[in-house]
């Protein structure tokens, strides 16, 4: 079909004869054809009919599949005694030839029978040796091999002198192929190129469009640059692979502009795949005979489809004014006039004129997908901006989380102050409250009046549980320190230096780490057990040696002890008079933190022994 | 009192200046500061940073007892214009129920040391002697919060002097009283006398004043305050 098409398609200005240069011409004499027979072979006798170049023979004979032979008759017609190189030019031998002068074999295609080689579309160009040429009339035999269904037979050709005939050929050689190689090569790598776009970014189904219809239109050209037969086993092999790439061709150009414009047409996409469908099969399955017939249809079909989908993309760009559509429904209302002229042409329902597809085809690939690339490059803007706006966001939310903690942390300060202050009471109840209510009940319950010291001692009391409060803050956040010996660092540098003034040497063994750790609670009550005796040895004792020692025999248990060598009490004595209330409370206090308190003194020896009993990992609770 | 304490001493620091607003705690200190050998008129008494300001105008005193919650003011302000006008001025801050931070401000101020209203008179009475015969009392937290701010090699302004970080041996003492020792443990642990002990001590008090104002210098600068 496609053959078809660009033989009527090409320039075809037949130029049998030409006046050559100045002095000569060739003057054809005659141009008549007859059919070969079985082998090919060139009827002696046969009937010869006269012929125009360029012949279609199946007008004259529909159903000849084969050879058919052309003869032209010609001579140089030059001034006296001149002679001149005659060169020959032939546009197009379809499908495949061989050509003679004065029965001598100029040139053959390689395949003269099934599968034929392809010079349909194949300008030549020969010198005629000037041995081979009569000084009178001489004969140039073309054999012609084709089917009678793909419009076979010979193309314009050009006698004359070389240059003339060397020009000629060099213009049809790029109208028929450079223009084409170029036009494959364009749509091969830009098509490839979208392709690769696609398959890295399968979201842009136009890319992969795009691609499709470059490989379909690549496969399309293919067909008329190609001059041998290869891969194809027949030459309507070829011809039907040829129809259905351009069917295909035009459907993935119609998908291709549809989703480029954002239309969404599912009916009428499946109507263009039913008749793709239906084309194919066509194209297929037709039988040999019907192969010319069948391409017809769907010529015909398909630049139907393009053409109304070219002009429906025109409304459709006026619709939208997006400057991409535009820009596309240029270049196809381009690819339209292109593709009108030329099929008028192929119709012959206008003379013979360059056809302009070849040509305006690159102009028009490039154009989309300069579009294509417009269209990628805002893509790319966009996600820029998008990026731009993306980071604007991320620093507006950044502040406004900020505010949101930095308000959460005010709220958080404000209620940790209030938990604080609540442990605060809580203390200032358990601790300082506790002692003034017992002592308030000790008063009560005096049966004697209670007498200044006795007073005194309670206030004490009362004063040191009021600076421990103050000291820890609060017995939910204090934590148990580390060591024995960073425990009672505070109190030993205190009494420390109490004992250096008055001379009294003090010993302390506490050992360097806990075995088991005690309870804060328990920390507490050790300090103010400690404070509260050594504070009675440093006021009553008068002693000379004083012991403090902390001591883990079982890792479930500590023990305190505290030992001095000063005159010693009555430990009944005291507790009955309640004048230290101190000790007493100690006693209480010990006893509160799961503990026990031994006193014995004696002059010379006075022993404070507490022992608690440890629990592992269980928090402060008592 | 089962102290005999009632001897006077050569070296007492005179004149004294107490300043204290509550009258009972005036009261109870003068007893301690006559039973430590004082004569009364080598004792002046002021109940205001006001009062207090006027009679170190009148004369310079040995010895500075200030309490921290005054009637028109906090006694730091006294303790800065005290230090600020003799560096070598030994400054008691007699504190109430302060905190820590409060006790530290005042020795950043430039105290030279402290004693707690609330301790028995026995102790405080102690105290002051250690005091009065030139010792310098301190405690293992105070200890530990000077280590963590002068430590050698701590992160300190640029223009901070090696004058004002620690020496080893200073370092060493701190990290003996955070431990809990007294300073005649100290003394002896280190080979040195217990004088050299609280000389040093001293010299800390000094470098923590010295670092404060620095540090302040510093800060102002940095916020464009100063140039």
């Amino acid at each position: 079909m496609a053959c078809w098409l660009l033989v009527l398609c090409l320039s075809g200005a037949a130029q049998a004869a030409t006046p050559g240069g100045a002095s000569c011409t060739v003057q054809v004499l005659s141009v008549a054809a007859a059919q070969g027979d079985d082998q090919g072979n060139r009827p002696e006798a046969g009937p010869w009919q006269a012929v125009t170049l360029p012949d279609d023979w199946s007008r004259r004979w529909p159903q000849h599949d084969g050879t058919v032979w052309y003869r032209l008759q010609w001579q140089r017609d030059c001034a006296a005694g001149q002679r001149m190189p005659v060169a020959l030019t032939l546009r197009s031998v379809i499908m495949a030839g061989e050509v003679f002068v004065n029965d001598q074999r100029l040139w053959r295609d390689s395949q003269l029978s099934e599968p034929l080689s392809r010079s349909w579309n194949m300008p030549r160009y020969w010198h005629l040796p000037e041995g081979l040429l009569n000084e009178g009339v001489n004969t140039l035999w073309v054999r012609v091999v084709g089917l009678a269904v793909q419009s076979p037979g010979l193309g314009p050709v050009y006698l004359g002198d070389e240059a003339s005939a060397r020009q000629l050929y060099e213009e049809l050689l790029w109208t028929n192929r450079s223009l084409f190689v170029l036009n494959l090569t364009i749509s091969a790598v830009l098509g490839g190129l979208f392709f690769c776009i696609w398959v890295i970014r399968r979201e842009q189904r136009i890319f992969g469009w795009y691609a499709a219809m470059a490989l379909c239109w690549v496969l399309f050209i293919a067909n008329i640059l190609m001059t041998s037969p290869w891969p194809f086993s027949t030459t309507l092999m070829a011809a039907r692979f040829n129809g259905i790439a351009l069917v295909m061709y035009v459907t993935c150009f119609c998908v291709f502009v549809w989703r480029f414009g954002g239309q969404s047409l599912p009916r009428l996409e499946k109507a263009l795949w039913l008749l793709t469908a239906a084309l194919v099969a066509l194209m297929a399955l037709a039988p040999d005979a019907r192969v010319g017939n069948a391409q017809l249809v769907a010529v015909l079909s398909t630049a139907t489809v393009f053409f109304l989908n070219c002009l429906q993309f025109q409304l459709h760009a006026l619709r939208t004014r997006r400057p991409e559509h535009v820009w596309l429904a240029a270049s196809l209302l381009i690819f339209m006039l292109a593709g009108a002229h030329d099929l008028l042409i192929m119709l012959k329902l206008i003379g013979e004129t360059p056809a302009w597809t070849p040509l305006t085809s690159v102009v028009t690939t490039l154009c989309m997908s300069v579009v294509l690339g417009l269209r990628h490059a805002r893509s790319v803007r966009r996600i820029e901006r998008f990026n731009l706006e993306l980071a604007e966001g991320i620093e507006r939310a950044r502040g406004e989380l900020a505010t949101t903690l930095e308000r959460e942390h005010a709220l958080a300060l404000t209620n940790s102050r209030l938990q604080d202050r609540l442990q605060i009471a809580h203390d200032l109840h358990d601790g300082l409250g506790g002692s003034l209510v017992r002592m308030m009940a000790m008063v009560e319950q005096a049966s004697t009046p209670l007498q200044g010291p006795q007073f005194l001692s309670m206030l004490k009391l009362l004063r040191d549980d009021l600076r421990q409060t103050i000291d820890n803050g609060s017995s939910a956040g204090i934590k148990v320190p580390a060591t024995p010996q960073e425990w009672i660092a505070p109190l030993r540098h205190r009494f420390t230096q109490l004992f250096d003034e008055l001379d009294v040497t003090c010993t302390w063994h506490f050992a360097a780490q806990w075995r088991t750790p005690p309870s804060a609670l328990q920390c507490m009550a050790l300090t103010r057990l400690v404070e509260e005796s050594l504070t009675n040895v440093v006021k009553h004792s008068r002693a000379r040696h004083v012991q403090v020692e902390l001591q883990q025999p079982q890792p479930d248990s500590l023990e305190l002890n505290i030992e001095d060598d000063g005159i010693g009490f009555d430990v009944l004595a005291v507790q009955r008079a309640g004048v230290s209330v101190g000790m007493r409370s100690m006693n209480a206090r010990i006893a509160r933190v799961g503990g026990q308190l031994e006193v014995v003194s004696l002059p010379g020896c006075t022993r404070l022994v507490a022992r608690l009993a440890l629990q592992r990992e269980v928090p402060a609770s008592v | 009192m089962p102290i005999q304490t009632t001897v006077p001493e050569p070296t007492l620091l005179a004149p004294v200046l107490l300043v204290e607003d509550e009258p009972l705690i005036h009261r109870r200190l003068e007893a301690l500061l006559l039973q430590l050998g004082y004569r009364p008129e080598a004792l002046l008494f002021a109940s205001s940073l006001a009062e207090a300001r006027a009679c170190l105008a009148a004369q310079p005193v040995a010895l500075a007892l200030v309490d921290l919650g005054l009637p028109d003011g906090n006694g730091i302000e006294l303790i800065e214009e005290m230090h600020a006008t003799d560096p070598g001025q030994a400054i008691l801050v007699i504190s109430a129920w302060s905190t820590e931070d409060t006790l530290l401000a005042a020795l950043r101020a430039g105290a030279t040391g402290y004693v707690l209203k609330e301790r028995d008179d026995l102790e405080i009475l102690l105290s002051l002697r250690s005091v009065l015969r030139g010792g310098a009392p301190i405690d293992p937290f105070v200890a530990r919060r000077i280590i963590e701010e002068l430590r050698p090699g701590a992160a300190q302004p640029v223009d901070t002097a090696d004058g004002e970080r620690l020496t080893p041996r200073e370092d060493q003492i701190l990290r003996l009283v955070a431990e809990g020792l007294g300073n005649r443990e100290i003394a002896e642990q280190l080979n040195l006398s217990r004088y050299t002990v609280e000389c040093h001590v001293k010299r800390i008090y000094r470098k923590l004043a010295v670092s404060s104002r620095t540090r302040a210098i510093h800060a102002a600068r940095t916020r464009g305050l100063l140039d």
